[in-house]
Order: structure tokens, then C-alpha cells, then sequence
């Protein structure tokens, strides 16, 4: 015979009804869930006798039925539960029980940064990740570092892996703009990350085997959780501006300095003088005050059946550079789905489409920057009749901006589905399957610039589409015997990578507003190419522990890759790890009360680099043509004993928590040595070739990285703290022969006993006196100077880089200040190579005006002279450019109001907070340029720490507010 | 999902792509493209010669530091554009090695048409070798492929044998090659001419008046108009490379000024201006102006950048034929007349000169004018010592040999692979 149940259920910690509570009658399937008073009603049998009372983050409770009719039941928060939960390579992990290295980013650090990229918001908020920005790009790309720089081949960058997929990254554009890179990874936006875990050392990220080496970024995107639907509301708006200018000479100085340097009077006397002439301020022409802006609601909720995720994001930003910009529109929508108690099924789907408007720019004679700043300023913008003024020494950068054509297109969707079926208690079976669609459209034209009207018209049409399918398989168990406890994965994947692409250029336009190819008289570089690419992977871990107490970790995995040879087709990647919670020892819980947290940990793993380019180890013939046929001919040297390179990684730690972990500190060392190093080696040109990827070399990081955290009050105010620093020594032990590399502006070379791309090049020993020439080190006193005299000038690596998040709160206030530095690193100020070249039509920076005049005069820049020998000699490129690129910068700083919940609910809301916030508010560095923060080439890791000419990274201001209801 | 069996689909593999005749025709034309680098005749390798000699300077307010370099006459040996035409030229050599190698197995090629093949691939390699002999001096002889990273230490051979491969290897081309269809190939006039001049430079001057003499009397090739030569195919075209709106050149580029869209990273020199004669036809076609600007206009394709580049023509081999018989003391009348069909056709009244001293003079003056921007200034000065003597910039012989590039220097492990002196 049937009767009802009913109760309410309650929350310990507030007596608050707790809406969303699983009520089940233990053994069967028969149950509901509290509504929002937290009130349930049940139909039950006599032969029901238990009711199980299940929430997340709540310890559930077997309450036995006794006849009543009424059964009240106060649930107590889970502490085990909420312990910190990590994700980690292809499951989580509890943080206090990790044995390895991972930074973790929570979405709350990132959460008002106007920062519209997952790189971005890395930058200074957890060890051992090195991030810089390449430029000022809108949506531009970073370089990304962990530990170091790793390899000497592809580009550096860790592996990004977004719930469990890994992402298409990196830079497909064809339009080259060199450095000014589209990142793929700009795509996905910000505030739909949960977490970001970085996978630092052999424990964990050996699971990612092959390709882990450069460390592994995991992003988890946000989900539902069951209980009340929640709509959150985030919008900000703002303005950025240039942070710095450069201090150029005026038309009176330039005309002083024409004369000087003709030694005869092109300007008169009355010229200079005259109150009228033309004096452009042409940075002032280039750079602006920029809009920011952007919108997004989400919404999460859900029982304890299905949930869900649903996000909309608008973001637009106007670069502080005229003719750049970037704007993202995406969609999200991440679903959970219990069909039984078995059977879990969910599905994660993001929607991008982006666009961004780039300019050319470092290495190229067509740039916005680059040429507004060389313009003297007695060149204005326009001429009298309103045509742009072309008479400078390169293009009009106005005409450059407001002319060209230069737009790209993304249209991405990643999406990922799973299942994972519960065969025995603790056991279970995953499979998800994932892909990444990438489409990159670029568009480009221009006709009214002086580039356009040499081709009469001149367009591009590229693109990319590339397509990643992975398929994660794995086998979990979970469980304990005892005190022993036990949690292993079991693991198969492959992922399918494709890629195909095309590009048109068109000349001889009909019409100005027709810019399409079609409308193109002549078709130049039409080309289409196709890259397939595959990897098949086992891999296992096995974590154990005892009691809380000592804990050990094994993993290792097997990858087949297509970029190898058949001889070395299969890596394994085997890593171990141990700690030991000395806390949870009874002598040590005893005695030491205030530390509430101590443990120790170690763990050794060997990671792999697969990152050459494909069928490196075949040997292939190219196709070109001559004379309008086909014509064939040898591409590479062929390596069929290529195979990936071997990064093994010793890492040390140790994790304390004082005062119930109110003050933390994590200490690590690691040491990582890479060996088998993949390089593109310099081949003798004679060969007829220039290079060989080859297995060649071996190179060393050392570091340490000390995180210290405080989570508490100070007086009234509430207190969260994080000081990061990482100090990395990266050293090249062995080259091929001992070959040294050379690349780059500022003689970037790769050396032996070295770090990587310190600057070898002439040693200026500054201006003499006597002559106003610069006199150059003989470094080999034979008595002249020849390319023999170069030396290692500086070093463009940091000795150390950190990041120092602040954040009161009190009442409803909150204030967060985060800085962000690095020290120690050189810069090769490229830029100054022609801004104080002191010969040819480019303007020059006002320092110049110290230059020499006559014997006797003692100062840093040397004689303007007509003489070409002597001038090329002053400004060849010697540690006269090398300056300290050391920075401290304000990140980010924001001051926030949450109104109270009185006020909030009056207006139907459940949390209402307004904020302010500045981003590079504050930069403190000794360095001339632009900015520091530089790398002319993108990622490429042999030609780090130059400035050419590089899009300087903007201050901005925004404005903005979080609603929830 | 068997994802590891994929192909590269960008190119074949070596086995798949040279089984037969045809591969070995699209293997002769692979050997062709690295001249259209534009290190090489795409762009640096021409305009070098007339910028390190006194033809083209590097304007004051242009941006191109190499280009400098070679205007000053100081190169560094870090130089990437020097770099570049080595790089290219060792290229060439390589491709046609590697298709030389696989002509005798060939099973579908009768024994004539392999040695025709083998005679366009060892006019190719010999060109090539013959263009570095001329910037570097002593180079390096390849004669076969590069297969895989051993042998590649080696050491700079002697002129001498580097000369001695040449001359080895026109002669067979100039057996074995036919007409041709097409002047963008090598045909047997082109091996006999460029034999001609190999022979010049190297001071054979009875073998250099032959071979001239052989390909002016063919009749294949006409004195036409100046201002008709540098088309495409002209009539007076022995041997010039392809260059199509697929496969670029930059010279115009870096010829044209800025008021034309080009980048004018080089302009001609005031005394290549005044070395012309007053109503020389060559002047109009040679020099152009945009406003008081002087260009060079002979290759003026800025847009598309398609127009064949010359190698050699037949007012080379009249003024070979010239010079080589004025170093033998010969018939002054017979040179006379060489320089003079050159001069009747540029417009110019004929010289009457007698002596053999001051008829080279004249040769090396004509030479000048008559292939001003064709890349031959340089060689010519240097070839006779002139060098320092003519080029205010030259004041060391050490400067007539370019710095070997460094990064041969700095990865060939050869001790014999020594730098120039001077550098």
C-alpha cells in the first residue's frame, strides 16, 4: 500500500532551503528533486525503508523512513567535495593529493581583464608561463613559453587542449604581415573558461606524450549545475589609447639636422625659421583613442538529470593604430545529460565567427607605423588640393591605413560530444569524439596607395580550411581498499588533422570598387595545397595513495606520428611521480599546528616534441614550372631516422599552508633536458640546399618557481593575495659540429654553453671623440674590424618574470591590482637602426640632436655625414641598439561595487555589481621604444627580443557591469 | 581509423617522379627555376654587377643595407642578397646534378636523346658554375647530386679546375644540343656562345674569337633594333631566362622611383650618363627618367615583372670577337669593324682606331654602354684588372673577389673552404 513522504531539507551552513536535493528510495529507482523551497513529496510503499538525500557539494544522507510522514533534513557541506579540484590531462584530480606541477587560472582572476584572448589573460598569473605579447595587434598573437624555451624548431607554443580537445593554434594566415600573426586561438573567448590548468612537468603532462614538451594548456569550459537557472549579464566599454610616444624631431631640428648632414644650406635660414612651415606630428596621424566594448550573457542551470551551459558574446575593438581592429561574435552551449543511473551523455558546442582588420606592418615598406613614424615631420598628410601627400620617403601611412584593404574572416566551431557508461561500481567507460573546423577567409586590396597603383590595383583572396577530429577512448577506474586508495585511466585517441588551402593574387583592377579577383585583369600566384596528418596514441595513469599520506603516480603513453619516418614511428613517454603529506602525519599534526599543509613531492617524465614539418623524412620532389610546363625538382634531403625530441623533466616541490592554508607557498625546481633536439640544421649551401631537420643537439632550462598566496583579512578588509615568480636558465648545450645559428635584425644566434638567440653581433664601444664615428670592439685585436669581432652583445631572455595579483574587498567593494614584470631581458632596438641612421630621407628620434658636431664633442650618437661608407658603418647594427628590456607594468587594475542584495532584489536582481578598470595603466622601464613588450618576428623562437617598428600595446580604460537574476 | 596513412600531397616522392623521358624533361625544367630566384637573374644577381662597378648606385635615401654594401664595395660576409645568389647558384648545380644521374637509366630515352638531356643539364650546371667563379673566385666543383649529409665539407677548388669543368661541360652541350625551339633553354648557339665568353674570361682569346665566330656565322641571330632587344625571343636573344606573371622578376622593382611605385634601391650612376655619346640609340631604350630622375628601363615590367631577362646575345659575341682579337694583336681592321657593327646599330659613327691598347679601351667603353644593366660591368673590370684603377670604391684588389657567404664558411667543416682575403 501506497503513502506519501514529505520534508523539507535545509542547509546546515545557513539554514537556508536548499532547492535541487536528489531524493531517492535506496535500491530503486523511484525519486524526485526539492523544488525551490526545498520542499519534496514522495509516494512510497511500506517496503520502502530508506531515503537517500543526495547534493553536490553536500555529504549525502540515508535517512530510514520509520513510519513517519514528515522526514526534515539538514544537509552538511561536503568538505571532501570541496576540496580544490585540479583538471588534469584527460581527468581531475584533487589538488591536495597532485603529485605534479600544473598552474591553475581560475575564472574569477581573468574575469574583468579587457583582454580578448586565452593567451592574453595567461600573462602573469601563474609560474613558469612565459607570456608576451608579439604587438598590439587586436586579436593578434602571443608568444607563449612554459619552463622556457624547449625547442629550437616550430614555434614554441604549448599545446592547447579545451575539454579535452586539442586546438587548431598558430598562425594560417597566407597574407604575411610578420609578426602581426592572426591567432587562432582568438577565437574562443575568455569568459566562457572555467579553468585553465598549464601541465608543467614530466607527471603532469606526460600524458600528452609527443607532444608535450612545450607544456600543455588545459581549458575547461564552463557547465551547468543543477539548481535555479541563473542568467549572468557582463558588458564593458571603454577606450584605449597608445601609452607612449616617441619623441621625434620637429620640422625646425629636421631642417637643422638636413643642412648638418649636406654640410651646405638646404634650408635657409627664413625656412627654418618661418613660423608657417608644415610640422606633422605623424604619430599623432597613426595613433588614436580607440573604442572597446563588449557583451555577453549566459545563462547555467539545470537538475540533477540534465544541465546546462548557453553563452552569447559580442566583442568589438578598434586598435589604437588607424586601419586595425578586431570583432568576435560567439555562441556556446555546453549540455550534461543523466539518462540512467549508468549512462551520462553531454555534448559542448562553440560557435566563432571573427573578423580583423590588420595593416602590414615590421618588415615592410607599407605599413601604417612604420612609416608615419619615419615621415619627417615637414611632410604633411595631404596635399594642398586634398590628394594624399606622397612625397615622403615611403608611402603615405595614411593613405596605407585608409586605402588598404586588409580584412580576415574566421569561422570555427569546435564541438565535442561523450559519453561515459558506469559498468561496476568505480569503473567506467569514456569515449568522446571532438572537432575542430577552422575556416580562415582573408580578403585584401587596395588601389589608391601607392602600392596599389604600382599593380594598378592589387588584391589577394586566401583560404584555409583545416580540420582536427580527435577521438578520446578510455577505461576510468576509482576506487579504495581500505586505505588505498586508487584512481587509473586507461586510454586509446587518434586525431585526423587536415588542412587545405588556396590563394589568389589579382592584378589590374577594372574599377576601385570592385575588389574581387573576378574583376581582376591579370591572375598572378594562384595556388592550392593540401596537408593531411595523423596521430595514434595508448596511454595510462595510474595514481595511488595511501591514506592521504604518500601518494604515487605513473603515467606514460605511446604516440605514432605521421611526422615521423617509419624507422622511429612510435615514442613512448613514460613519467613517475611521488609525494608525501608529512601534514597528515600524526607527529606532525601534533606538534606543528600552525602548518596546515606540508607536503613534498618529486616526479620525473620524459616529454616529446613532434613539431617539424610533415614528411621531413621522404625524400620529395617540388613542383614548379618554367617555360609554361611542369618542372620537378628535389626539395629536402631526406631523414628516415627522424624522430621526435626528448625533453626529460626533473621536478622538485614542495606545497605549504600555514594558518589553515590562510598563507600559501609552492616552491618548485625543475630541470628539463632535451635531447635528440629537432633542428632545422644549416646545411652547407653548396649542397644546393639550406637545411635538414635532424635530430641534432641537446638544451637545458633550470628554474625555480615560488608562488606565495594570503586569503584572509586585514582588519575589516577582506585579502587575497598571489606573488608568482619564475626565474628560468636556459642554456644550449650541444649543436650539430658545434654549428652556431644566426638569424634575425639583431643577430639573434643560437651558440653552444649559451642561451637561446643571445645577440652576437659588433660590440660599440660608443662615438670618438676626435672623428664622431662609432668605433667598434676589435674583439680579436688583429687590427681591423671584420665579422670576426662579433660578440655576444645581450641576452633576450628574462632573469626572472612574475605577477602580483591584489584584491581587497570590504563591504562592497572590491579592488584588484595586478602587475606584471620581467627583468633582465634585452631588447634589439631595430627601429632606432633607421630613426637614427643619420643618413637617408627617415625622420629621426630628438636624441639625434645630441649628435657629434665637432671634434672634442663627447656624446652617444655619431656625426651626421654624407660620406656612405662612414654613415653605413655608424649605424650597422652593434649593441648601440641593445637596451635593457626590463618592464614593471600596472596590468590591470580595477575598483568594483556590488550593490547589496536588498537594493539588488528590489530591482529583480540577484547580484548587481558596476566596475572600473584600467589595463597598462602604469609601465615602468628604461627601454627607448614604443613598448617592451616586442617580438617583430612572432613566435619565431630564434629571433626573440627584437623591436622593429612593433604595434605597441595599448592602455585601456573600460567601464563596466556584471547583472545576475 | 587508420589516421597514420596519409602522403604528402604538396610534392612526390623521389622514386614516383622521375621514372621516364617525361620526368626527366620536368626534371631538366626544375633545373631552370632556381635562375628566376630573385638573388639571381630574378633580381640581386643582375643588378649586382653594375652596382658594385660604377654603372648603378645605391641611392642616399634608399633602405636596402645590402644593396649599400655592394655600392660601397665593403660586404659583409653575413650579406643575405650575396648570400642568396651563392645559395641559388648551388641549387642550379644540384638539380641538374641529381637529373644527370638518373638520364642513363632511363629505359625509354634512345642514347641520342639522353645525351641531348645530359648536354642541357651540363649547360645549366656550367653557367652556374661559371657565375660564382665570377664573384667568388675559387669555388667548389659539384658534379654530383646531394644525397643525404655526408661529403658536403668541401673544399674550395682552384680556378683552374673550375674553369676546366666549364669549358668540359659546354663542349659536350655544344655536341649534343640541337637549335632549339625556344631561347628561355640552352640550344647548341647557346653553349658555343656562352663558350665564347667563358674563354674571354679566362684569357683563351684564340678559342674566344672561334667560338664568337661560330655564332655570328650562323646567321640564327640579327643585330635588330635596340629598342626591339630585350623582348621576349628577340631576334638577337642566343640564351635568356624565363620569366612569366607566375614566376616573377623584382628588377623594374628595384630599378623604378618612388614617384613610379618602384623602390628605387638603385639608380644609374652620373658617369654611366655621360659615358654615352651624344645621339647614341642605346641611351633612349637603356635610360629612362621620370622627371629629373634617371632609371634603368631595359627590364620594365613593374607590374607583372614577366619579362625575360637576356643572358646572351649576339652584340656580345661581336665584341668578344673584338677583344679577343685585340688581345691577339691581330687584324685591327677586323675589330674595327666588330665594334662598328655594334656602333652602326646604336647610331654612332664608326671609330677608326688603331692601336690594340687604345681599341680594348674602347672595347671596355663600348662594353659599358652596350650592356649597361645586363650584369657585365663588374666581371669586365674585374676580369682585367681594371677594377681598381676605374671604381673609386675598389682600392684594394682583395675587393674584387666577393666574401664568401658565412653561412658556407660557417658550416662547411672543409679546412680548404678558406674566406676571401679581406674579409
Amino acid at each position: 500500500q501506497e503513502r506519501m513522504v514529505r520534508g523539507k531539507v535545509t542547509s546546515a551552513e545557513d539554514g537556508s532551503e536548499q532547492p535541487g536535493v536528489n531524493v531517492v528510495v535506496k535500491g530503486t529507482a523511484k525519486g524526485t528533486v526539492t523544488d525551490q523551497d526545498g520542499q519534496y513529496s514522495l509516494q512510497i510503499t511500506a517496503a520502502d525503508e530508506v531515503l537517500v538525500f543526495t547534493f553536490i557539494g553536500m555529504q549525502p544522507q540515508e535517512v530510514v523512513v520509520n513510519n513517519r510522514d514528515r522526514i526534515d533534513v539538514v544537509m552538511q557541506a561536503d568538505t571532501k567535495q570541496l576540496a580544490e579540484v585540479v583538471v588534469v590531462g584527460y581527468g581531475t584530480e584533487q589538488r591536495r593529493l597532485m603529485t605534479g606541477s600544473v598552474g591553475v587560472v581560475k575564472a574569477d582572476a581573468i574575469k574583468d581583464l579587457p583582454v580578448p584572448t586565452i593567451d592574453g589573460v595567461l600573462q602573469g598569473q601563474t609560474t613558469g608561463v612565459q607570456v608576451s605579447q608579439n604587438s598590439g595587434t587586436p586579436g593578434g598573437a602571443m608568444s607563449v613559453r612554459v619552463r622556457g624555451t624547449t625547442s629550437l624548431s616550430g614555434s614554441g607554443q604549448p599545446l592547447y587542449v579545451i575539454d579535452g580537445i586539442p586546438l587548431i593554434t598558430g598562425d594560417f594566415g597566407q597574407i604575411g604581415y610578420e609578426g602581426q600573426g592572426i591567432n587562432a586561438l582568438s577565437d574562443l573567448n575568455p569568459s566562457e573558461i572555467e579553468s585553465i590548468s598549464v601541465l608543467k612537468d614530466g607527471a603532469a603532462a606526460a600524458v600528452y606524450g609527443a607532444r608535450a614538451s612545450n607544456g600543455i594548456v588545459l581549458i575547461t569550459t564552463k557547465r551547468g549545475k543543477s539548481g535555479n537557472s541563473v542568467v549572468n549579464v557582463n558588458m564593458y566599454q571603454g577606450f584605449q589609447q597608445v601609452w607612449n610616444k616617441l619623441d621625434m624631431l620637429n620640422t625646425q631640428q629636421w631642417m637643422e639636422y638636413r643642412n648638418d648632414l649636406a654640410g651646405t644650406t638646404v634650408f635657409t635660414e627664413a625656412q627654418i625659421n618661418d613660423p608657417n612651415k608644415v610640422n606633422t606630428d605623424w604619430q599623432k596621424e597613426i595613433f588614436r583613442t580607440s573604442p572597446i566594448r563588449n557583451y555577453e550573457v549566459s545563462t547555467q542551470g539545470g537538475n540533477d538529470k540534465t544541465k546546462f551551459f548557453i553563452s552569447g558574446g559580442y566583442f568589438d575593438q578598434k586598435g589604437i593604430l588607424i586601419g586595425t581592429g578586431f570583432k568576435r561574435v560567439n555562441a556556446r552551449m555546453n549540455v550534461d545529460h543523466k539518462i540512467n543511473d549508468r549512462l551520462n551523455i553531454g555534448a559542448s558546442v562553440g560557435l566563432t565567427y571573427s573578423t580583423s582588420d590588420r595593416v602590414e606592418s615590421d618588415q615592410s615598406l607599407h605599413g601604417p607605423l612604420p612609416n608615419g613614424i619615419s615621415t619627417p615631420s615637414i611632410i604633411s598628410v595631404y596635399n594642398a588640393d586634398g590628394s594624399y601627400n606622397q612625397s615622403g620617403p615611403y608611402s603615405n601611412a595614411v593613405s596605407i591605413a585608409n586605402e588598404a584593404t586588409n580584412k580576415n574572416f574566421t569561422y570555427r566551431t569546435l564541438g565535442n560530444v561523450f559519453g561515459e557508461y558506469k559498468i561496476l561500481p568505480g569503473l567506467s567507460v569514456v569515449s568522446k569524439w571532438g572537432a575542430d573546423f577552422y575556416n580562415l577567409r582573408e580578403h585584401a586590396f587596395e588601389f589608391n596607395t601607392v602600392q596599389g597603383q604600382k599593380y594598378n590595383g592589387l588584391g589577394f583572396e586566401a583560404y584555409t580550411n583545416v580540420l582536427n577530429i580527435v577521438s578520446n577512448n578510455m577505461l576510468k577506474y576509482d576506487g579504495s581498499i581500505g586505505k588505498h586508495n586508487f584512481d587509473v585511466v586507461l586510454g586509446y585517441s587518434f586525431e585526423k588533422y587536415q588542412s587545405r588551402d588556396s590563394y589568389m593574387r589579382g592584378q589590374d583592377y577594372a574599377d576601385e570598387n570592385l575588389q574581387y579577383i573576378n574583376s581582376a585583369a591579370t591572375k598572378v600566384d594562384v595556388t592550392a595545397s593540401a596537408l593531411d596528418r595523423g596521430i595514434r596514441s595508448y596511454f595510462t595513469r595510474i595514481n595511488y595513495n595511501f591514506d592521504g599520506k604518500y601518494i604515487l603516480s605513473l603515467s606514460g603513453r605511446v604516440d605514432a606520428s605521421t611526422n615521423f619516418g617509419p624507422n622511429n614511428r612510435n615514442g613512448f613517454f613514460p613519467a613517475a611521480s611521488a609525494a608525501w603529506r608529512v601534514s597528515q602525519e600524526d607527529f606532525f599534526r601534533d606538534n606543528v599546528t600552525a602548518v596546515s599543509e606540508f607536503k613534498i613531492r618529486a616526479s620525473y617524465g620524459l616529454l616529446g616534441n613532434d613539431n617539424i614539418p610533415s614528411f621531413s623524412y621522404q625524400a620529395l620532389y617540388s613542383n614548379g614550372s618554367y617555360n609554361g610546363k611542369p618542372a620537378i625538382y628535389p626539395r629536402s634531403i631526406p631523414n628516415p631516422d627522424l624522430k621526435w625530441e626528448t625533453t626529460a623533466q626533473l621536478d622538485i616541490g614542495v606545497d605549504v599552508g600555514f594558518f589553515a592554508d590562510r598563507l600559501t607557498l609552492a616552491v618548485d625546481y625543475y630541470n628539463k633536458q632535451t635531447r635528440d633536439l629537432l633542428l632545422s640544421r644549416p646545411l652547407p649551401p653548396n649542397s644546393g640546399f639550406s637545411s635538414i631537420t635532424e635530430n641534432v643537439g641537446e638544451l637545458q632550462n633550470k628554474g625555480v618557481e615560488v608562488t606565495l598566496g594570503y586569503n584572509g583579512p586585514l582588519g575589516p578588509v577582506k585579502w587575497s593575495s598571489s606573488l608568482n615568480l619564475s626565474a628560468n636558465r636556459n642554456k644550449v648545450i650541444k649543436l650539430y659540429n658545434g654549428q652556431v645559428i644566426d638569424d634575425g635584425r639583431g643577430g639573434n644566434r643560437i651558440m653552444e654553453g649559451e642561451p637561446v638567440g643571445v645577440f652576437y653581433n659588433f660590440k660599440s664601444l660608443g662615438v670618438d671623440p676626435s672623428t664622431g664615428d662609432i668605433v667598434f670592439e676589435d674583439t680579436n685585436h688583429d687590427g681591423e674590424i671584420t665579422t670576426d669581432d662579433r660578440t655576444i652583445i645581450g641576452n633576450p631572455n628574462p632573469k626572472f618574470i612574475g605577477g602580483f595579483t591584489n584584491t581587497f574587498n570590504y563591504k562592497g567593494f572590491d579592488l584588484s591590482v595586478f602587475l606584471q614584470f620581467s627583468y633582465g631581458n634585452d631588447v634589439f632596438n631595430g627601429s632606432r637602426l633607421y630613426l637614427e641612421s643619420l643618413q637617408g630621407g627617415d625622420n629621426q628620434i630628438e636624441a639625434v640632436t645630441r649628435r657629434w658636431r665637432k671634434p672634442g664633442d663627447i656624446t652617444d650618437i655619431p656625426r651626421a655625414t654624407s660620406d656612405p661608407v662612414k654613415a653605413a658603418e655608424n649605424k650597422r647594427a652593434s649593441s648601440r641598439f641593445i637596451e635593457d628590456g626590463s618592464y614593471m607594468r600596472v596590468k590591470n587594475l580595477t575598483l568594483g561595487y556590488t550593490f547589496n542584495k536588498i537594493f539588488t532584489s528590489k530591482v529583480m536582481l540577484s547580484s548587481l555589481r558596476v566596475y572600473a578598470s584600467a589595463q597598462n595603466l602604469f609601465t615602468f622601464t628604461n627601454y627607448t621604444g614604443l613598448d617592451p613588450e616586442v617580438n617583430y618576428s612572432g613566435n619565431d623562437i630564434r629571433v626573440a627580443g627584437t623591436d622593429f617598428f612593433t604595434f605597441p600595446q595599448a592602455r585601456a580604460i573600460t567601464f563596466g557591469v556584471n547583472l545576475k537574476f | 581509423c587508420d589516421v597514420l596513412n596519409v602522403e604528402s600531397q604538396s610534392a612526390v616522392e623521389e622514386e614516383q617522379a622521375i621514372k621516364d623521358k617525361t620526368g626527366i624533361e620536368k626534371g631538366i625544367l626544375g633545373a631552370y627555376t632556381s635562375f628566376q630566384a630573385l638573388s639571381y637573374y630574378g633580381r640581386s644577381y643582375l643588378i649586382f654587377s653594375d652596382l658594385a662597378a660604377d654603372n648603378l648606385d645605391h641611392p642616399a635615401d634608399a633602405t636596402a643595407l645590402e644593396y649599400a654594401q655592394i655600392d660601397n664595395d665593403v660586404i659583409l660576409p653575413e650579406n643575405g642578397s650575396v648570400d642568396g645568389m651563392w645559395s641559388s647558384a648551388y641549387e642550379g648545380i644540384n638539380i641538374a646534378n641529381n637529373i644527370i644521374a638518373k638520364v642513363p637509366d632511363m629505359a625509354d630515352m634512345t642514347p641520342a636523346e639522353k645525351n641531348a638531356a645530359l648536354g642541357e643539364l651540363y649547360f645549366i650546371r656550367a653557367l652556374n658554375h661559371f657565375n660564382l667563379l665570377n664573384y667568388w673566385g675559387s669555388v667548389p666543383v659539384k658534379t654530383s647530386p646531394t644525397i643525404g649529409t655526408s661529403g658536403l665539407d668541401v673544399p674550395r677548388d682552384p680556378v683552374a679546375k673550375v674553369y676546366e669543368q666549364i669549358i668540359a661541360d659546354l663542349t659536350f652541350a655544344e655536341a649534343n644540343l640541337g637549335a632549339g625551339s625556344t631561347k628561355v633553354r640552352a640550344s647548341k648557339d647557346a653553349a658555343t656562345a656562352l663558350l665564347a665568353r667563358v674563354n674571354l674570361y679566362k684569357g683563351d682569346y684564340a678559342q674566344a674569337k672561334a667560338k664568337a665566330t661560330a655564332v655570328i656565322e650562323s646567321e640564327n641571330y640579327d643585330l635588330i633594333a635596340y629598342a626591339d632587344v630585350f623582348a621576349d625571343g628577340s631576334d638577337e636573344s642566343i640564351f635568356e631566362i624565363d620569366f612569366t606573371d607566375l614566376n616573377r622578376n623584382r628588377i623594374a622593382e628595384y630599378n623604378f622611383p618612388k614617384t613610379l611605385n618602384g623602390r628605387r634601391e638603385v639608380a644609374p650612376s652620373p658617369t654611366l650618363l655621360t659615358a654615352y655619346e651624344v645621339g647614341d640609340a642605346r641611351y633612349p631604350v637603356s635610360v629612362a627618367f621620370a622627371g629629373a630622375l634617371p632609371y634603368a628601363n631595359k627590364y620594365n615590367d613593374l607590374s607583372v615583372g614577366a619579362d625575360n631577362v637576356i643572358v646572351l646575345r649576339l652584340a656580345e659575341m661581336y665584341l668578344i670577337r673584338a677583344e679577343a682579337e685585340a688581345k691577339l694583336q691581330g687584324d685591327v681592321d677586323a675589330i674595327r669593324q666588330d665594334i662598328n657593327a655594334v656602333r652602326t646599330r646604336a647610331k654612332l659613327p664608326d671609330t677608326n682606331l688603331s692601336s690594340y691598347d687604345g681599341l680594348l679601351n674602347f672595347i671596355e667603353k663600348e662594353r659599358r654602354v652596350e650592356f649597361a644593366f645586363e650584369g657585365h660591368r663588374w666581371f669586365d673590370l674585374v676580369r682585367t684588372n681594371r677594377a681598381v684603377d676605374v671604381l673609386p670604391n675598389v682600392n684594394n684588389v682583395n675587393q674584387t673577389l666577393f666574401p664568401i657567404p658565412l653561412t658556407e664558411i660557417v658550416t662547411n667543416q672543409n679546412p680548404g673552404m678558406k674566406q676571401n682575403p679581406g674579409y
